[in-house]
């Protein structure tokens, strides 16, 4: 199944709640910004991760399992559909969770660099407010009050563009 | 002696720690819906503030352009990163494609691609002139509809009383034509018959249409009284 052997080169990571996960080093490199790390030989045998709970880092690290287990594009231009399939339904699964484990992921992501990851998250919150009203939104996403149109400014926008509205 | 040790053991957090196990216990049996809602409200925040206007982009740009233009209306900060011309810039090619007509205006440059955007959609709403409508008062439901009559001898009537027609000879064909590989190229019925016209140029720059029935040509000064008026531009 996975690429990597028993015997392949592990990587430590630390979470800010110190908790440590060992992991496959092909796993780490899912992430641009530890990948540069090894390549510059600044990563230590443990790398702390102290903006990271070990909730989110969890999660993280399952998905880098799945997709550094899955064939990438690059390698092959035939890669089996089934693959490309059972890939997106885990992407699907994975992101059923709340929204604030969705956010932690997100920063999460974002600061490990890890694009696909990024992409999917950034995805998962469009789709949650897709299609809901202006408040709606406010109250799914948390939505400072303190930085609302004024009922002008509101007015005018809907007017100019009203064929979003009727 | 004895009251120091007492402190001591204070201090060291015997007590509070009995406090927190409690506590945890108590939410994690009988409140664990109430925290969890608690949980939400304090770890979720604006995305737009923790993540910033590159990562905000990335999201309103998987949205339909009604959800975008909703974003518009939560924050003053989601207005500025959802009336990008990064989103409506590709919002406006989708819309564009495949398109017969495109007015003209949402088109001009520096003109923002929300305003292109919302200005085409406008336009291509719009319903036809009033004359259009009216050519026919069985559309609006003011008269029965009208009728023509094709008749065996080639010629067109109509009913009387038809201000449509108003009385004039008609005459209709056929028309049918093939291509070269036998397919029906066009197939339709023409009424009346214009013989055709020719187009040529004059000496002095003017420009005549005709055939051995009529002559139409360009009026020499667009500007004098029933004059053309002043040239539009051509592009």
């Amino acid at each position: 199944m996975s690429t990597s052997s028993s015997s392949s080169k592990k990587i430590v990571l630390k979470s800010a709640d110190n908790e440590t996960f060992e992991i496959d080093e092909i796993v780490a490199l899912e992430s641009q910004a530890i990948k540069n790390m090894i390549e510059d030989e600044c990563a230590d045998n443990v790398i702390p991760l102290g903006n990271i709970d070990s909730k989110t880092l969890s999660k993280i690290i399952e998905y880098c399992k799945k997709h550094a287990e899955s064939p990438k594009k690059d390698d092959n231009a035939d890669i089996d559909e089934k693959a490309v399939e059972d890939l997106k339904s885990f992407d699907a699964e994975f992101a059923k969770v709340d929204m604030p484990l969705i956010q932690d992921i997100l920063m999460a992501a974002n600061f490990l660099n890890i694009d696909n990851l990024i992409g999917l998250m950034c995805r998962t919150i469009a789709d949650r407010i897709k299609g809901k009203t202006p408040e709606e939104i406010r109250k799914i996403l948390n939505i400072n009050k303190n930085d609302l149109l004024s009922p002008e400014q509101e007015a005018k926008a809907r007017e100019e563009n009203s064929w979003a509205f009727d | 002696m004895i009251k120091d040790s007492d402190h001591s053991i204070v201090e060291d957090g015997y007590v509070p720690e009995n406090d927190v196990d409690y506590d945890y216990e108590i939410s994690e049996r009988c409140k664990k819906r109430k925290t969890n809602l608690m949980k939400k409200e304090c770890n979720l925040h604006d995305p737009l503030d923790v993540f910033g206007f590159d990562i905000m982009l990335i999201i309103l740009s998987h949205l339909d352009a009604r959800s975008v233009a909703t974003a518009l209306l939560v924050s003053i900060g989601w207005r500025s990163v959802a009336s990008s011309d990064t989103i409506w810039s590709k919002k406006c090619e989708e819309l564009w494609a495949g398109k017969a007509h495109l007015p003209r205006l949402p088109r001009v440059e520096g003109l923002s691609k929300l305003s292109a955007f919302s200005l085409s959609v406008k336009d291509g709403k719009r319903e036809a002139p009033e004359y259009w409508r009216n050519l026919d008062p069985f559309w609006i439901g003011t008269e029965p509809s009208m009728r023509r009559y094709f008749h065996q001898d080639g010629s067109q009537t109509a009913d009387p009383g038809d201000k449509v027609w108003g009385g004039h000879e008609s005459c209709y064909s056929i028309v049918t034509s093939f291509t070269a590989d036998g397919k029906m190229r066009k197939h339709y019925v023409r009424i009346n018959r214009w013989p055709q016209m020719s187009i040529c140029r004059r000496p002095d720059y003017g420009w005549e249409m005709s055939n051995f029935l009529y002559s139409y040509s360009s009026v020499p000064d667009a500007y004098k009284k029933g004059g053309t008026g002043p040239c539009l531009h051509v592009l």
